[in-house]
């Protein structure tokens, strides 16, 4: 086997190798205060192991509708742009086909300025996973927000790559019906709420959340906070939440 | 510059060893045929375009006979004139077989006037094409010269700036006037241009009309021609020939990066950024590979232009080599240095101008994969129809101060997230004839609506084109029992039988 053949200066290398690995997984769980903060601190942020959604990675969005996840994601990205960042928003034909095109005027009451969105309309799969890698080695788009549908591990792990290179945050909508791995560090399917949402304006859902490190969550209702930009676990179910157990089923 | 024999140049380029035997290329006009070109070898036995076929073979029994393709000649041509670009800029096709250059400046590159004519005559002899070239003040002049002009052994003629006096012994033909007035002309005894010239001008136009005065001014220089040059005019360019035809990859890269800089250093000396480039390889078969590439914004970073341009080389196809390689500036725009980042610097060294260009330079590799439509940002528009309240511009390109109603997007309004570029027609049952749908069946779902907001009445805009056949919409918002929420709308009044349902838009 390869691994017994190696010499002790190969070994040594591989050793020094995954010491760098470690520490720069151990430095990656210790940047919390690079962090997106999501709700202020609150259930969701304690639910990730970064205290946020962490930055310079890729982060998968499972749309159980297509609505949703998309509402979800432009939160998500709205967020991670911040007041002075752009997003680019890349999407595929065949999305286009599906669920239309990204609508301004409805992203722009989500809290999403549409002056610091860039449209990228790739056409084919490969060509959007090519442009999300394009833009988040690029480091100048806070955040990056693709469409696609397959995407196996390993365009998973360039998107990942890329991400870290570029310190941006990467985000991969696709429907939840899509099983393969994308190696994201989380993943949050995406369902419409079925509770009635405390105020009607509001955006909300049910979300289940798979990270890294982190035991799967579950909240039945989680909104958008219009004024703030922020999401919050409504209220009268986030004592609940709190404290839920390990979901029973995630993905 | 006349190739008078270019349709039979061409099938002999591609036969070795054929122009000895005498050559014709045939049209059919009706029943009849006649010849449309012949090679120099027919010519020197006595045949000439128009002559009829049945004419021409029972004098030359041998005379192989191809069919005539003046669409194919004409892109041949147009081809041609696209690799003259290696001595003028500026080029164009003319006629049948003619092509213009413009070497104003060019012609102390190759060493003066008479050396690039033989140049340019060596070059294409030695392809196949037989020339007759002119030089002189005006188009008109030149296409005279080359086409009537008399010279020793066919040669280049380079007429003396200023002198009319060679045109004036030429045939009233050289004059580029329709083929009836040139024959009533020489009924009327008119052997030379300079007769026609002397005569009183106001006679001639009263009877053959304006051609010959207009004709005579372009050939004599008192009045400009306007002739379209093929590619569109450079504002910089630099060209590298080499000794030995080059065609392996790498040497093409070293040649796209020593042509790069060099444009970059120029470009910097005239405080210039470059919007659109182009880089062409003239090869030795007389074809010529290019590729074109844009940016976002005026850029002299090499690093960055050869990027995008690496992404071409490799369509560039050197065929059997490459003798000459051209880069250009086709669009340049003032580039101040102070609005260049300083590269190398590592992340962190921040600053408005940084972002802008590395944001640019993000956009430039897209759009250059992707198609320049396909990269966008959009703007608002003042209009109330949903899908025409935005605008998508270009990802830099400032908003358009056209429309000062646009004045900002209205998020106080109800408005999906995802938008259909066409409205879906979607089957829908409504509780009362004006009020929101109860079930519907979109894409072969149905869909029960458990809440609905509306109707927001949404009426085309009365001063635009067609309003009036198109009649208001009534929007609702309504969630189904699964929580999905969409966008809906009933279009014109809601007859008991009449009203249509779309789908328009998503909501999250």
């Amino acid at each position: 086997m390869a691994t017994l053949a190696r010499d002790g200066a190969g070994r040594s290398a591989l050793v020094e190798e995954l010491k760098a690995k470690i520490g720069k997984i151990e430095r990656g769980r210790s940047a919390e205060a690079g962090a997106l903060t999501l709700d202020g601190g609150g259930a969701l942020d304690r639910a990730l192991p970064w205290g946020g959604l962490a930055r310079g990675a890729l982060h998968e969005i499972a749309a159980v509708e297509p609505g949703a996840g998309i509402a979800f994601a432009a939160a998500l990205a709205a967020r991670a742009a911040g007041l002075a960042g752009s997003l680019v928003w890349i999407t595929t034909k065949l999305g286009e086909i599906e669920t239309g095109l990204p609508y301004p005027p409805g992203l722009a009451a989500l809290g999403l300025d549409p002056a610091r969105l860039i449209h990228v309309r790739a056409g084919r799969n490969v060509d959007a996973l090519w442009a999300a890698e394009e833009s988040l080695r690029a480091a100048k788009p806070a955040a990056v927000l693709v469409e696609a549908e397959a995407v196996n591990l390993v365009a998973g792990r360039r998107l990942q790559l890329a991400a870290e290179a570029g310190g941006g945050i990467g985000l991969l909508l696709r429907s939840a019906k899509r099983k393969d791995a994308s190696g994201a560090l989380s993943r949050w399917q995406v369902a419409p709420a079925t509770a009635p949402p405390t105020e009607s304006a509001r955006a909300g859902w049910r979300l289940a959340l798979a990270a890294r490190g982190a035991a799967p969550m579950e909240w039945p209702l989680v909104e958008w906070d219009h004024a703030t930009h922020r999401f919050r676990v409504a209220a009268a179910l986030s004592d609940r939440s709190d404290r839920a157990a390990p979901a029973r089923r995630v993905g | 510059m006349w190739l008078p024999r270019f349709p039979t140049d061409r099938i002999e380029r591609r036969r070795p060893g054929a122009s000895a035997e005498p050559r014709a290329t045939v049209i059919s006009e009706g029943n009849r045929r006649r010849l449309a070109a012949v090679n120099r070898a027919a010519a020197v036995l006595g045949l000439a375009p128009g002559l009829g076929l049945a004419d021409a073979e029972a004098r030359l029994p041998e005379l192989a006979v191809h069919p005539a393709t003046p669409e194919d000649d004409r892109q041949a041509l147009i081809r041609l004139a696209a690799w003259c670009g290696r001595w003028s800029p500026w080029t164009a096709p003319e006629g049948d077989g003619g092509l213009w250059l413009d070497v104003t400046g060019a012609a102390h590159l190759f060493g003066g006037e008479a050396a690039l004519l033989s140049d340019i005559a060596g070059r294409l002899g030695g392809l196949g094409f037989a020339a007759r070239l002119a030089l002189a003040d005006t188009p008109g002049a030149a296409w005279a010269l080359a086409r009537y002009g008399a010279s020793e052994n066919d040669g280049p003629i380079v007429a003396r700036p200023g002198d009319p006096k060679p045109l004036l012994d030429l045939p009233v033909a050289a004059l580029r006037l329709p083929e009836a007035i040139a024959a009533d002309l020489g009924r009327l005894g008119f052997g030379s241009i300079g007769e026609v010239a002397a005569a009183p001008r106001a006679a001639l136009a009263r009877r053959f009309g304006p051609s010959i005065g207009r004709r005579l001014d372009q050939a004599f220089g008192r009045i400009d021609e306007p002739i379209e040059p093929l590619a569109p005019q450079a504002a910089l360019r630099i060209r590298q020939s080499f000794a030995e035809p080059i065609s392996a990859p790498e040497d093409i890269a070293a040649i796209a990066r020593d042509l790069t800089h060099a444009l970059c250093r120029r470009l910097g000396e005239e405080a210039q950024g470059v919007r659109r480039l182009a880089f062409a390889l003239f090869r030795v078969d007389g074809t010529l590979a290019l590729t074109e590439i844009g940016t976002v914004r005026p850029s002299r970073d090499p690093r960055h232009l050869l990027r995008l341009l690496g992404e071409k080389l490799e369509g560039l196809d050197p065929g059997f080599g490459v003798d000459l390689a051209l880069i250009e500036a086709r669009q340049a725009a003032p580039l101040a240095a102070s609005q260049i980042a300083l590269t190398g610097t590592g992340a962190g060294a921040g600053g408005e101008a940084e972002d802008q260009t590395d944001m640019a330079a993000l956009l430039d590799r897209l759009i250059l994969r992707l198609g320049a439509s396909a990269v966008a940002r959009y703007v608002p528009r003042g209009s109330h129809i949903p899908e025409s309240a935005l605008r998508r511009i270009g990802p830099l390109e400032p908003a358009p101060a056209d429309d000062p109603a646009a004045a900002a997007w209205r998020p106080d309004l109800p408005r999906p997230i995802r938008l259909f570029a066409r409205p879906e027609p979607i089957e829908a049952v409504a509780d009362l004839p004006d009020g929101p749908p109860a079930l519907f069946r979109w894409r072969r779902v149905a869909h029960r609506v458990r809440r609905a907001e509306g109707p927001e009445r949404i009426a085309a805009e009365w001063w635009r084109a067609g309003a009036e056949d198109r009649p208001p919409r009534d929007y609702y918002r309504v969630e189904d029992e699964g929580g999905r929420r969409f966008w809906l709308y009933r279009d014109g009044p809601a007859a008991p039988d009449g009203a249509r349902w779309f789908l328009h838009g998503l909501f999250g």
